[in-house]
């Protein structure tokens, strides 16, 4: 008798333990936001980048890094702008959570991301004023970025039109 | 009560007093992007909220409900122009017509029209809203053609929530009757202006609810149902709230130039 209290007693703080480690509930936007941020800053370098044509397979599911890498031109930033850059994207309220816009996501404009090493995009529609994160073995939902998109692009356009 | 009891009950007191219209079909067309990881959910609901507000008033007017939708998996250039195809075989001449589509815009850079073109694969060709009318309304007698879509200029490809229900029925259906009966030509709805993007919530895009809002408020009790009435309120400039606080405006558009409608 005391033996199955006890087991009931256990299974119940298993239970609970469980319940526990389950992630709290959150929008797709809010996890692709987060991964945004964490990225940019833990970037080592930032850098502009520019397609050699409007990046349609940007906005497919599995794009991956080097399928990005084939279109693009990397441009060094100069340093106040690449903290400019940087400071813009880790922003307060850079991007904006669940609404979403009915435009279709073709990438003409990025920011190259240096992970130590491992190259991280984040490609942008100018149009659209959306962006998402492409890494070598995932990519991200579309996210709104209008709050940042104007400075961000002239940014990005004053990088690539100076080389 | 929840929206869907609400529209049964609609629909429950609207069946007792159907309004003669023998032989008169009320066409839905809707086109949705339903798998879209950005917008599906969003674009799914707008779908369901149309087609329940349209199935509702094919039912209290007595009109023949022919549905035709395309979504999902289906979401293709060549389907929805074939579905289109064979919608329009199956328009009479003193049928309605109501189109509606939910999914990615964008405005060719050579577009004449002050309307959306559907993005509806990575090559054309895509619809636009303004052909999509005025192939409908070579059969119709009436035709609503709507799109809650954004509306900016993009290249070509290279190489390659339901409206709360009325509180009174009868009134309700003489003004249904009015917009999707007496009515005819052509009226054309889109949610921004050119150049503008379009919101939505997972919940519906802001423009579809408005214009579901402003159909319901312009066939309440007292009202003319007329649809200049339902185009002044669904094409007011929407606030879309942003998290800073600050607010992002959209301008949906209408054309009612080809419209007769019944004088109030």
């Amino acid at each position: 008798m005391e033996a199955g209290a006890r087991r009931v007693r256990l299974s119940a703080a298993a239970l609970l333990l469980s319940l526990m480690a389950v992630p709290r509930a959150q929008s797709p936007d809010a996890d692709y936001i987060a991964s945004i941020v964490d990225t940019v800053r833990s970037a080592s370098a930032i850098k502009a980048v520019t397609f050699t044509a409007p990046c349609w397979i940007c906005r497919e599911r599995n794009v991956r890094a080097r399928d990005v890498a084939k279109h693009v031109r990397s441009v060094a930033l100069s340093g106040a702008a690449a903290k400019e850059c940087r400071e813009l994207l880790l922003k307060k309220d850079a991007f904006i959570p669940t609404l979403t816009k009915p435009c279709p996501f073709i990438a003409d404009r990025g920011v190259e991301l240096d992970l130590h090493g491992r190259r991280v995009y984040l490609v942008i529609s100018a149009r659209c004023q959306t962006a998402r994160l492409v890494a070598a073995d995932r990519s991200s939902g579309v996210v709104n970025i209008d709050p940042i998109a104007g400075r961000l692009i002239e940014l990005l356009n004053s990088a690539t039109r100076a080389k | 009560m929840t929206r869907t009891q609400l529209v049964v009950v609609l629909f429950a007191v609207l069946a007792g007093s159907p309004t003669a219209a023998a032989g008169q079909a009320l066409h839905l067309i809707t086109i949705a992007d339903t798998n879209d990881v950005t917008i599906g959910e969003g674009a799914k609901q707008n779908s369901l909220d149309v087609a329940k507000f349209v199935t509702g008033t094919a039912q209290s007017l007595g009109l023949t409900l022919k549905r035709t939708t395309v979504q999902g998996a289906d979401f293709k250039c060549g389907k929805i122009i074939a579905a289109l195809s064979s919608a329009v075989g199956a328009i009479g001449a003193n049928d309605t017509v109501v189109f509606y589509y939910s999914g990615h815009g964008f405005r060719p850079p050579t577009e004449t029209s002050a309307f959306p073109s559907f993005f509806c694969a990575l090559s054309g060709p895509y619809p636009s809203l303004a052909a999509v009318s005025k192939q409908l309304a070579q059969k119709a007698r009436l035709t609503i053609a709507i799109a809650d879509t954004c509306n900016v200029v993009m290249p070509e490809q290279p190489a390659a929530g339901v409206p709360p229900p009325p509180s009174a029925a009868a009134p309700r259906t003489l003004q249904l009757q009015n917009l999707f009966v007496k009515s005819s030509g052509t009226l054309v709805f889109s949610s921004s202006k050119p150049g503008e993007f379009s919101w939505y919530l997972p919940t519906g895009g802001f423009f579809t609810r408005r214009l579901l809002a402003s159909l319901d408020s312009a066939t309440s009790a007292g009202e003319p149902g007329l649809w200049s009435v339902v185009d002044a309120r669904a094409t007011t400039e929407i606030k879309i709230p942003m998290p800073d606080g600050q607010k992002i405006l959209q301008h949906p558009i209408s054309d009612l130039s080809q419209l007769s409608q019944p004088k109030p």
